[in-house]
């Protein structure tokens, strides 16, 4: 459990942002704020669902049960938002690191779709040196023996197909 | 008859290719089953084709070893590092890592492999003894049942993880949310779909878990600042003490019968009967506050009824034709591929088939208890390869086990955009093993209430006449409002006599 | 066990087939192909459904003699997603020269039906059928509805709780359509799959169903379940003693199909060769086996002719029914 903010230690970087009435309303507000957004969206694209033909009217409509749903999380982050008054958020570490990564990762998944199994051997050396491996000679071995044995076992062995790409 | 059985069990352990290939479809699925990502279910589906080389009953016997040993296998991830290898080993995760990073890692392990095979060995007793009778209860349960059994298992969510209800609830009800996607199964209209055809069939929830578990995982660790080398090390896998087991036996036994029962139940697989397994695991210990903390009965409850569910699933997949779990629906594939139609009728053509599979199913039991104490140290490798090349791997397993299961680039795309919701969720303090819950029984519960409401012709009154609808709801009434009502109960209590106390 | 010696000898020629199969994918030629030389590359199979499924397994075990036949290897390739459109826009767009095929369920047709589909029915045409099996009306074995005769008669009292797959899918329109011709109500309650209406059915919660003979053989062979009318023109040779719809005089007539399509611009002499093939593969004793498992006969395998007539009368009868059930959408 997070500890409430004691008066003296520096204001988080969320409240910094957000002000003093935030720090009021603790750090579950923005939590809360997000999710009755999401809710507030949701509600409105069930909306416009399509109309139900004639013949299944007396159904359950379609938008019911996500309606009840969004309702039901929309109470709950105000309940949640009420249980978290006075307490602050919890730093958010922010590690440039993390977003290479992800980089990474999104951009491997992007060119998987076109090219198969030749991003992933890309995708592991970069993956493998923003980790940290230093050393060329086992980084090169790595990226080259993994995305191969990948191949072996899923291609070769268990018939799996890689998306159609450039290079099939 | 009985007699007969298990001679014809035996007679199959005389076998040596049958064995050679039953011992090697365990050791596949342990190793298949401690990879992140790589389901047994997915294992199944892919080994499937490559199945027709086989004898029928080989190849029956090579798909429920691989289901049994892949349920176990994925307990060690979930103990080494914290990513459950396998769906169903989610819970093991709960209490397992905590218990590693204790130093117990070997301990874990043990009780783990020795719940696994005590509770697939209880299912599978159960499902040569009564198969057949067992499988009638399935008649019983129609859509107002299963409507009434999917509130009470997202009741659970409100124990389930973690320490705070509200964001467990939250959580059950985005997994819900996200299980409405799709085209409504009454109404045949679309919705949250944004037009595209992927979302069109809804969102398979495998893909949803490798990201939220084991993406999220791969961020959180690439977050670390520096190389953290406190892995769990694991001298080798010990069998648990005879306190130990003093302590959970009772616990093992009744997550058998959890597992063993909801694994009967159609569509509900291991995964489910794990998290039952774990919350009543909880509920009747008296160590509860240890619960998350690295308590051994936490990983007893989970894996005995992980297991005892594949012996359960088994049971209307061979007696109805009506798969258990998603795993038992690719075998029940399997036995069509060879020409054989399940059914009550298959216990009286091919008992040898039926011997064969139970022969199977309780040769991995033992088995993969015997490869963890030979091999656990070469199996928990997959957690003590070096980082820099241990998260590289577990994201191309990621993607590969994302994409292969419907060789679907938006199942990868689902899987990517998981992983990152999962790290601002996991940051907020929700944890994703609620809305795992949600997403596995959200289908369940809006298709099973739209079925019963034509079934009553629109009047909601109609699930008063059905009992066991009834005895599922007043367990759900119970388990979301027991701590409350006793807490609420001893302030009143505590007010009205203030004199008393001191 | 006994014939030990058999099957180790079926693993050798499966490790042989595995193996040719695995040259044939290394050595990937380009796609290029004369008229005269096909197939020149290998065959690729375009299914809706993912692993393991009725039309993933039908479609492989078609494959194991069409390679032997046509001698290139043949794969499967599942564009899961949409109810068919993501098979169907993958398939549009690669190239028509009988390299690329399409497997096809009434999913497909019924998508196509409902104007959501990227190919219309006149962009395809048909190469083979590979399993044919008709919609059943059954009751539980001790149902006071006797006839076909009982069951109208009770629906106009009150609409008959009747299982089906999903809204818009072939057992909806199936239902529907035989609710239509035969003057009665029917309230239709949707489930996941045939397992589901089985069991649905067995327990008493639903009072009838459309079913495939293949899913309910064996409660039919028990007095489980009662069948009281396929839906086929005559009386089919599993089930002599049930009428079928043609006789009764309702002219509702649907029946879950699979089989294999290409694009229309496939020139004819390709798929002739295609169609040769696949017909030969499936008179081999390996897919008969897998149809007799299933409860199917060898009359499900049809010809070109035959396949691509059904096909198309199956998407009118589609049409129709969605636009009297006002789901088509404009």
């Amino acid at each position: 459990m997070r500890a409430p903010a004691s008066p003296d230690s520096p204001p988080p970087a969320a409240d910094r942002r957000l002000g003093g009435a935030a720090r009021r309303l603790g750090g579950a507000a923005a939590e809360g704020g997000v999710l009755l957004a999401l809710c507030a969206w949701l509600y409105w694209l069930s909306t416009r669902f399509d109309s139900v033909p004639a013949v299944l009217s007396q159904n359950v409509p379609p938008e019911l049960f996500p309606r009840m749903l969004l309702l039901t999380i929309a109470g709950l982050s105000v309940v949640m938002v009420w249980q978290g008054r006075g307490i602050a958020a919890a730093p958010v570490p922010r590690v440039r690191r993390v977003l290479l990564v992800a980089a990474a990762a999104w951009i491997g998944c992007a060119l998987f779709a076109m090219t198969g199994v030749v991003i992933l051997v890309a995708c592991c050396a970069a993956l493998c040196a923003l980790w940290g491996e230093r050393r060329p000679a086992s980084l090169a071995l790595y990226a080259l023996l993994y995305p191969a044995a990948v191949y072996v076992v899923f291609v070769l062995f268990l018939g799996l197909r890689f998306p159609d790409g450039v290079w099939r | 008859m009985a007699l007969t059985g298990a001679a014809a069990v035996w007679a199959s352990f005389q076998d040596v290719q049958f064995l050679a290939l039953v011992l090697a479809a365990t050791l596949t699925g342990i190793l298949v089953g401690a990879l992140p990502g790589l389901s047994s279910s997915m294992a199944t589906a892919l080994l499937l084709p490559f199945t027709i080389y086989l004898q029928p009953i080989e190849a029956i016997a090579v798909l429920s070893a691989l289901y049994c040993a892949g349920t176990f296998g994925g307990s060690i991830t979930a103990i080494l590092i914290n990513a459950p290898g396998a769906p169903p080993a989610a819970a093991t995760a709960f209490d397992g890592y905590p218990m590693a990073k204790n130093g117990e890692a070997g301990r874990a392990l043990g009780m783990a492999a020795v719940a696994s095979s005590l509770g697939g060995i209880f299912s599978l007793i159960t499902l040569i003894l009564a198969a057949p009778a067992l499988a009638k209860i399935a008649y019983a349960f129609g859509p107002p049942e299963y409507f009434a059994l999917a509130v009470f298992g997202l009741s659970m969510l409100a124990s389930i993880s973690g320490e705070m209800a509200v964001k467990n609830l939250i959580g059950g009800a985005l997994g819900v949310l996200i299980s409405t996607i799709g085209v409504d199964l009454t109404t045949g209209v679309e919705r949250f779909t944004f037009g595209s055809p992927h979302l069109y069939e809804g969102v398979h929830f495998i893909p949803v878990l490798i990201g939220l578990f084991a993406m999220t995982e791969l961020y959180e660790q690439a977050g670390k600042h520096k190389p953290n080398y406190e892995r769990i090390r694991l001298s080798a896998m010990r069998l648990p003490s005879r306190a130990d087991f003093r302590r959970v036996w009772a616990t093992i036994l009744r997550s058998s019968g959890i597992g063993t029962f909801v694994g009967i139940l159609p569509a509900e697989g291991g995964t489910v009967a794990a998290m039952i397994g774990y919350n009543e695991a909880k509920r009747w210990s008296p160590n509860k506050q240890n619960f998350g903390k690295g308590e051994i009965e936490g990983v007893a409850g989970p894996e005995a009824a992980n297991n005892a569910a594949t012996g359960g699933a088994m049971v209307p997949t061979l007696a109805l034709g009506i798969p258990g779990s998603a795993t038992a629906a690719v075998i029940l594939g399997g036995l069509q591929m060879h020409g054989l139609r399940p059914g009550p009728y298959l216990f009286e053509e091919q008992p040898a088939l039926l011997y064969a599979i139970f022969a199977a199913m309780l040769l991995a039991n033992v088995a993969f208890l015997a490869l963890g104490l030979v091999g656990a140290k070469g199996f928990s490798r997959v957690s003590l390869i070096p980082r820099q090349f241990l998260w590289p791997s577990v994201f191309v397993l990621c993607l590969i086990g994302a994409y292969g299961l419907r060789h679907s680039m938006a199942d990868v795309w689902i899987m990517m955009v998981a992983g990152v919701v999962g790290v601002f969720l996991r940051r907020h303090g929700f944890s994703p093993a609620p809305i795992v819950m949600g997403l596995v029984l959200g289908k369940l519960l809006e298709n099973s209430f739209a079925q019963s409401m034509i079934i009553f012709d629109h009047a909601a009154a109609g699930f008063l006449q059905r009992p066991i609808a009834l005895l599922f709801f007043a367990l759900a009434l119970c388990g979301l409002f027991f701590t409350p009502t006793v807490r609420l109960l001893r302030a009143i209590f505590s007010k009205s006599n203030p004199g008393k106390r001191s | 066990m006994k014939n030990t010696a058999k099957s180790i000898d079926s693993g050798r020629r499966g490790f042989l087939i595995a193996g040719a199969g695995m040259t044939a994918m290394l050595a990937w030629p380009p796609g290029r192909a004369g008229a005269a030389d096909f197939p020149s590359g290998p065959i690729e199979v375009v299914t809706h459904a993912g692993l393991g499924g009725g039309t993933d397994t039908t479609a492989r075990m078609l494959l194991i003699r069409t390679r032997r036949n046509l001698k290139v290897d043949a794969v499967v390739n599942p564009k899961t997603g949409g109810g068919g459109r993501v098979a169907m826009s993958y398939v549009k767009n690669r190239p028509a020269d009988g390299h690329t095929v399409m497997a096809i369920t009434p999913t497909h047709l019924f998508t196509m039906a409902q104007g959501r589909a990227p190919l219309g029915i006149d962009d395809i045409k048909g190469v083979v059928r590979s399993t044919d099996d008709p919609i059943v009306v059954m009751v539980r074995g001790d149902s006071p509805l006797r006839t076909m005769e009982d069951l109208v008669a009770a629906g106009k009292q009150t609409p008959i709780k009747w299982g089906t797959t999903q809204i818009g899918g072939v057992d909806h329109v199936a239902a529907a359509t035989f609710g239509k011709e035969a003057g009665t109500q029917i309230a239709v309650v949707p489930f996941e799959g045939g397992g589901e209406i089985v069991t649905n059915l067995m327990g008493g919660n639903i009072q009838a169903a459309g079913l495939n003979v293949t899913e309910a053989k064996d409660q039919l062979e028990r007095g489980d379940f009662r069948a009281l009318v396929s839906l086929t023109e005559k009386r089919m040779r599993s089930l002599p003693d049930t009428p079928s719809a043609g006789e009764k005089g309702v002219n509702a007539f649907f029946s879950t199909v699979r089989g294999i399509v290409v694009l229309n611009d496939v020139p004819e002499e390709r798929v002739q060769i295609l169609e040769a093939a696949m017909l030969k593969a499936m008179k081999h004793k390996t897919y008969q086996g897998y149809l007799t498992g299933n409860g199917l006969d060898a009359d499900s395998i049809a010809g070109a002719e035959v396949w691509d007539r059904q096909i198309r009368r199956m998407y009118a009868d589609a049409r129709r029914a969605l636009l009297d059930l006002g789901m088509v959408k404009q």
